[in-house]
Parts: C-alpha cells; structure tokens; sequence
C-alpha cells in the first residue's frame, strides 16, 4: 500500500471528490472486499463460537475478573432455545465460511492472474492458491497447536489421531501444490510461449535458483514424508515437517513474486532486490503481532472449545467408550 | 420491564437423567419455564415442544440483501453516476461485478444473523441476563418452573417430581 495514510481511500464511501468510486472492475479491489469479508466473518464466527464459554469462566469466576467475562459473554443462560438459536447459527455459518474460504483465495489469486507478467498470467491459480491456503493453513496451526497442546496438558483432548488426520490433509493438498508446480513448468513449455518459457527457465536457474529449489524441497518433497503412518503419528516429525511447510510457503511467495518482478517485460527493470533492515523488521513485526494476539488470546480465552468437547463427550470420551468406560450410570467424580 | 419470577428449579446430572426428566414433566402436563444446559442437548428441543429456529431464512434474506445491494450500485455508479471505460471493457461489466457480488452477499448474511442472533436472544456486550445457578453453565442440568401464583400443593407437586426424577439439587430463585 503506497499511501498507508489515506489507505480508506480503497473502501467506496460517499465523498466530496465528485464523488469519487473505487474501480469494481480491478481485481485489487475485489481484494479488499474479500478480504474485509474474510476478517469480519471469521470474526463473527469465532466470537459467536466463544460466548457460552465466557459464560462457563464468568460463573466460575470473582471480582473484576467476572464482569470482565460478564462483559464479554453477553448475558448467556445455556437457555435451550438460545441452545437450539446457536446450533443453526453456527451450521450456516460454517457452511458460508467454507465457500468464502474458496472465493477470497481465487480473488487473491486474480492479483497475480489477471495481469500479464510472465509466470503470473495462468489459469492454474485459483487452485493453486487456495490449495497453498490450506497446505500452509494446516502447517502453521500444527506448528502452534504442537506446542500449545504440551504446555497447556490438552493431550488428551487434541490427540494423536486428530494430528494424524490433519497430516493426511497436508498430504492431500501439498500434492495437489506440487502438481500445480509442474503444471506450470508443462504449460510454460507446451505454449511456445517464449516469455512464459523464459520465466520458468529463470526460476529454476537464474539469480534466486536458491529460493526455487527451497520451495520445491519444502513443499513438494516434505509433504511426501506424510506417507508413513509411522511419521503421521510422530509429533517431532510432524513439528519439524509442519515448519519446513512454512518456511516453503514463504518461498512460494517470495519465487512468484520476486523473481518473476526482478525479471520482467522491461529489462531495464531488471535487478537483484534485497531487503533493507525495514522491510526485515515489517517482516518480524508481522510474527511479533501475530504471537502478542495469540499469546494474549491463550491468556484469556479457552483454546479448545468447551461446550462442543462436552457435547461429544459421550460419543467419544474414554470415560464412556474407552477400556475404562464407566457401564453402569454413576455420577463419578473423576469427571472433575 | 418483566416482573420478576419466582423460579423453582431442580439440577441434574446428566443429559439421559435431564431428557427422562423433561419426558415426564410432559406426561404429567408440567408447564416448564425453560431448561438450561452447559452444552445444547440433542433430542431436547423436539421435547420441549421447541419451534424450529428461522435464523437461516433471515440468513438468507439478508444475503439477498447482500446481492442486490452490491450489483446494483455497482451498476450505478458504472452505468449512470460516473461511467468510465476500463481497458475497453463494457460500462455494464457483469462478470467483473460477480466476485464482489458473492463476497457483500456473505458478509451481509453472516453480520446480519450474528447480530439478529444477539437481539432475538436479548443478549449484547455487558447485558446481565439472571442466571439460576453458577454450576449451568459447568455440568450440571436444570429444569425450571415459574411458580408464581402457585398453591403451595402445586409447589409440593413440582419438589416430588424433581424427586422422583433424580434431581441431585432443587431450590427456589427470584429473577
């Protein structure tokens, strides 16, 4: 964003500059609808998810921090038809959130798409991207989810098999990432498109080979570990492969980006970028005031969702179902 | 605003022991204020008698709401207030009004039953709704009776039902 000052500029609101709209046709603009959709719904959605478990902490607790949860659980009773109002919301809810997942990633592929630079005019995008949203998505909150389960002895509600699960989910969409990676080297050839052809070329052998290969090692081959049971049930390889993941993700970025740029229609564009100690420091401020609100939210919040585990609790709790299931009714006090 | 209730309520300890409970306040005609539980317990709602939510279908509307809002301004504004041509493009360009289209249509729709949700339910940030017992919201299952202007025999009538289903705790509230 070039002038950060007047950055409402982007939003289309009655102005005395004639009045002046945003360009709906631009795809940078779609962007900051999407975008603002994606924050506000996942928002709503998640807050929506918290109350009844502010209101779990607001009864068990005393002085200001009760009306600090008071506040913040609006008055919930567990009214069952406040119950039944919450089940629906939260079904539509995540039945909207999933399309829009797909639709805002596809729009933020239409950046890079619908222009006309070589590497990233190509209609294998949308997928692409909103494949690399999940991959990394799932990445990332096993890379955080490792280490909040162990600190905050939540082992026995976020268990192996759910790990297990999520890395056969990185599997799935870190192939589909790598077949999109050769889908674009296949294109490119196939075109006869010497521009195209070229871009790829310099991926693979030009000034920033480095960064190609890191994110083809990280995302196409790191993945394929997930093949073995052995390695889907180890929380140190997970850990380990989900930050590989990562750091390839970034890689990803930073080879659409910066090597298609540092190589562009205009040769007298072309140049070698590096960083300054600026764009460094964005860069570690964003992972500072990721981990502050994270952080803060493990502070103050319940990670795991304590109404819904209670809810299944019969369906799947060891107490009922394991080899120590209690058969006959009995109100035990071990539940507490 | 409402006056207030005077509330008898019995706890339990389970949602088999809570269903059974409210099964036999429907054979005895028992009129049930409401029941409380720390997580929503399938099967009650059909208990109780309870009207299926219409959150969806104000969902939708509003997510209609959504679609014509945005089309149509963008329409607008590109046909009639301020026409401009982008890259030889049309000035009614609908296909390039579609993404922001789809993404005001779920915006509308999530913001407008999240906060429908809130009011219907009377809740909002700060509101105090009176709550029968802190251990609700924890493990425990209530049932409650809005006794005012009940006999004491009708009281009597509710403690031995809360008795005879199994209820671990019963007291009375004013809310």
């Amino acid at each position: 964003m070039g002038r950060i000052w007047v950055a409402f500029f982007i939003f289309p609101y009655p102005n005395t500059r004639g009045p002046l709209w945003v360009n709906f046709n631009s795809p940078l603009l779609w962007d900051v609808f999407a975008i603002s959709t994606y924050f506000t719904v996942s928002v709503l959605f998640w807050y929506t998810g918290l109350v009844p478990d502010f209101a779990t902490i607001r009864d068990r607790a005393k002085g200001y921090r009760k009306r600090f949860y008071n506040f913040l659980s609006f008055g919930w009773t567990g009214s069952a038809k406040h119950w039944q109002r919450w089940e629906s919301l939260c079904l539509v809810l995540a039945g909207i959130a999933t399309p829009l997942v797909l639709s805002v990633h596809t729009i933020v592929s239409f950046d890079f798409a619908t222009s006309v630079i070589p590497g990233w005019h190509t209609t294998i995008f949308p997928p692409y991207f909103v494949a690399g949203a999940i991959f990394s998505g799932f990445a990332m909150v096993l890379t955080l989810m490792i280490i909040a389960r162990k600190v905050l002895k939540l082992e026995e509600y976020i268990t192996l098999n759910h790990i297990e699960s999520m890395n056969k989910v990185i599997l799935v969409t870190g192939t589909i990432v790598g077949t999109a990676y050769l889908t674009e080297l296949f294109v490119a050839w196939y075109s006869g498109n010497v521009y195209e052809q070229f871009a790829f070329y310099n991926r693979a052998t030009g000034v920033y080979w480095w960064a190609y290969f890191g994110m083809m090692f990280c995302n196409v081959v790191s993945p394929q570990f997930f093949w073995s049971k052995r390695i889907r049930r180890s929380i140190w390889w997970t850990f380990f492969l989900s930050i590989v993941i990562n750091i390839g993700m970034w890689f990803e970025r930073f080879v659409i980006i910066a090597t298609s740029m540092a190589r562009g229609y205009l040769p007298s564009s072309w140049s070698y970028y590096v960083p300054t100690w600026v764009e460094v420091g964005i860069f570690l401020g964003t992972l500072g005031i990721f981990f502050t609100c994270f952080l803060l939210f493990t502070r103050i919040a319940p990670v795991v969702a304590i109404a819904e585990i209670k809810s299944i609790l019969k369906l799947a709790g060891d107490q009922y179902t394991g080899s120590k299931a209690n058969k006959n009714h009995q109100d035990s006090d071990e539940a507490h | 605003m409402t006056e207030s209730k005077e509330v008898l309520f019995g706890l339990y300890d389970d949602e088999t022991d809570l269903l059974s409970a409210v099964k036999q306040a429907n054979n005895d005609h028992l009129d049930i204020m409401d029941v409380y539980t720390p997580f929503p317990v399938h099967g009650l709602d059909s208990l109780l008698g309870l009207a299926e939510s219409r959150l969806h279908i104000t969902g939708f509307i509003y997510g209609a709401i959504g679609t014509a809002t945005a089309f149509l301004f963008m329409t607008w504004v590109f046909t009639r207030d301020w026409p401009i041509i982008f890259g030889g493009k049309p000035y009614f360009s609908a296909p390039a009004f579609i993404p922001i289209t789809f993404e005001l249509t779920v915006l509308f729709a999530c913001v407008g039953m999240v906060v429908t949700f809130f009011t219907i339910c009377g809740m909002a940030p700060g509101v105090t709704n009176p709550t029968l017992h802190d251990r609700i919201t924890d493990d425990k299952f209530c049932i409650a009776f809005n006794t005012n202007g009940y006999s004491s025999e009708e009281k009597d009538r509710l403690q031995s039902f809360f008795s005879n289903t199994g209820a671990s705790h019963v007291d009375t509230k004013t809310i």
